[in-house]
C-alpha cells in the first residue's frame, strides 16, 4: 500500500513537472479564431445599435408627425368655426336688419368682431331665429 | 505585467494580454493534452480549443482557486470531450478487483519526464485517461465515473490494469530483454 502511494506520488510529480512548448501554429490558429470572434461580436453590436438607432428615429419622426398633425387639426377646426361665424354675420345682417339700419347705427368693425366671438351653437340659434322671424 | 493585470486585460479582449497569458501557460498545458491524447495534432487541437474557451469564459473566473488550476480543468475537460467524441474510451472493461502487485518505485525515481510520457503513450486510451484523472489530477473514482459516464467498478478496473501495464513497462526498462 505504501509503495502504491509512493508510486502515485512520484508519477504525479513527474507528470506535473513536464514542460513542452507547443508549435507556433497553435497560437496562430487560436489568434485567427479569436479575431474572427471579435469581428462577429463587433458586427453583432453594430447590428443591435443600428436597430436601436432606427427605432429611435422612427419613434422620433412619428412623434413629430403626430404633433404636427394635432397642431394643424386644432388650427383647421378653430378656423372653420371662425369662417362659419363670419359667413353667418354676412348673411344675417342684410336679411334681418337692413331695413332698420341706417348708415349711422351700422355696426362698426369692433362690434362686428365682437359678434364673431359667439359659439357655433349661438350662431345657429340666431340664424334659426332670423330665418323664421315673421317680421 | 502581473497575472491579475493580464486577466483584467484579457477580460477586455486585449490581444497582447491574451498572447502573454498563452505564452505563460501553453508550455504547461501542452503536456497535459499530450498525456490524454496520444496523437500530437489532436493534442494541439485540444490545446487551441481549450485556450479559446479560457479566453471566452475568463470573465467567469471567480478568483477562488488558482488561475492555473482553472485553466487546467478547462484543458482536461476539452481533452475528455475529444476522447468522448472519438469514442476511444472503452467503457466495457470490467474486471473483478484484485490485489495489485506492489510496484517498485526505485526505477520510477530515475525516470525522466519524457519517459513518463512515453510510458503513458503505451497505455490504451481508456487506461490512460483513468490513470491520468486518478493519479495525476487527483479525482476520486466516483468523479471519474461521472466524467466519463462509466461505472465506478470500470474506473477501478481500468486503473488497476493501467498500473499493471506501467509496472510491466517499468520492469522492461529496468531489466531489458535482449
Amino acid at each position: 500500500m505504501e509503495n502504491q502511494e509512493k508510486f502515485n506520488k512520484i508519477f504525479k510529480a513527474k507528470a506535473s513537472a513536464m514542460v513542452e512548448q507547443p508549435p507556433a501554429k497553435v497560437w496562430n490558429r487560436l489568434d485567427n479564431k479569436l479575431q474572427r470572434k471579435n469581428k462577429r461580436v463587433k458586427l453583432r453590436r453594430l447590428k443591435v445599435w443600428s436597430i436601436a438607432a432606427s427605432l429611435i428615429g422612427v419613434l422620433g419622426f412619428s412623434t413629430f408627425m403626430m404633433q404636427q398633425f394635432s397642431e394643424r387639426h386644432d388650427y383647421v377646426s378653430s378656423s372653420s368655426v371662425l369662417i362659419e361665424m363670419v359667413e353667418l354675420d354676412v348673411s344675417v345682417q342684410p336679411n334681418s336688419q337692413m331695413a332698420s339700419l341706417s348708415a349711422k347705427n351700422y355696426p362698426t368693425v369692433e362690434e362686428g368682431t365682437k359678434k364673431s366671438l359667439m359659439t357655433p351653437k349661438q350662431a345657429a340659434q340666431k340664424r334659426k331665429k332670423l330665418i323664421y322671424n315673421p317680421q | 505585467m502581473s497575472e491579475e493585470k493580464i486577466i483584467q486585460e484579457c477580460c477586455k479582449n486585449n490581444h497582447k494580454a491574451q498572447q502573454a497569458l498563452y505564452d505563460i501557460y501553453a508550455s504547461k498545458m501542452f503536456p497535459v493534452c499530450r498525456r490524454y491524447l496520444k496523437n500530437t495534432p489532436e493534442a494541439e487541437d485540444a490545446l487551441m480549443e481549450g485556450f479559446y474557451k479560457v479566453f471566452s469564459k475568463i470573465k467567469t473566473f471567480q478568483k477562488k482557486g488558482s488561475f492555473e488550476g482553472w485553466i487546467k480543468r478547462i484543458i482536461v475537460n476539452e481533452c475528455l470531450m475529444m476522447l468522448r467524441k472519438k469514442q476511444i474510451i472503452d467503457t466495457n472493461v470490467e474486471l473483478p478487483e484484485y490485489q495489485l502487485t506492489e510496484p517498485s518505485s526505485s526505477g520510477l525515481e530515475q525516470l525522466m519526464e519524457a519517459d513518463v510520457l512515453a510510458l503513458l503513450d503505451e497505455l490504451p486510451a481508456g487506461y490512460r485517461t483513468v490513470f491520468n484523472l486518478y493519479v495525476v489530477e487527483g479525482y476520486k473514482h466516483r468523479e471519474i465515473a461521472e466524467q466519463l459516464d462509466i461505472s465506478i467498478n470500470t474506473s477501478k478496473s481500468q486503473l488497476i490494469l493501467a498500473k499493471k501495464k506501467l509496472i510491466k513497462a517499468l520492469e522492461n526498462i529496468q531489466h531489458p530483454r535482449f
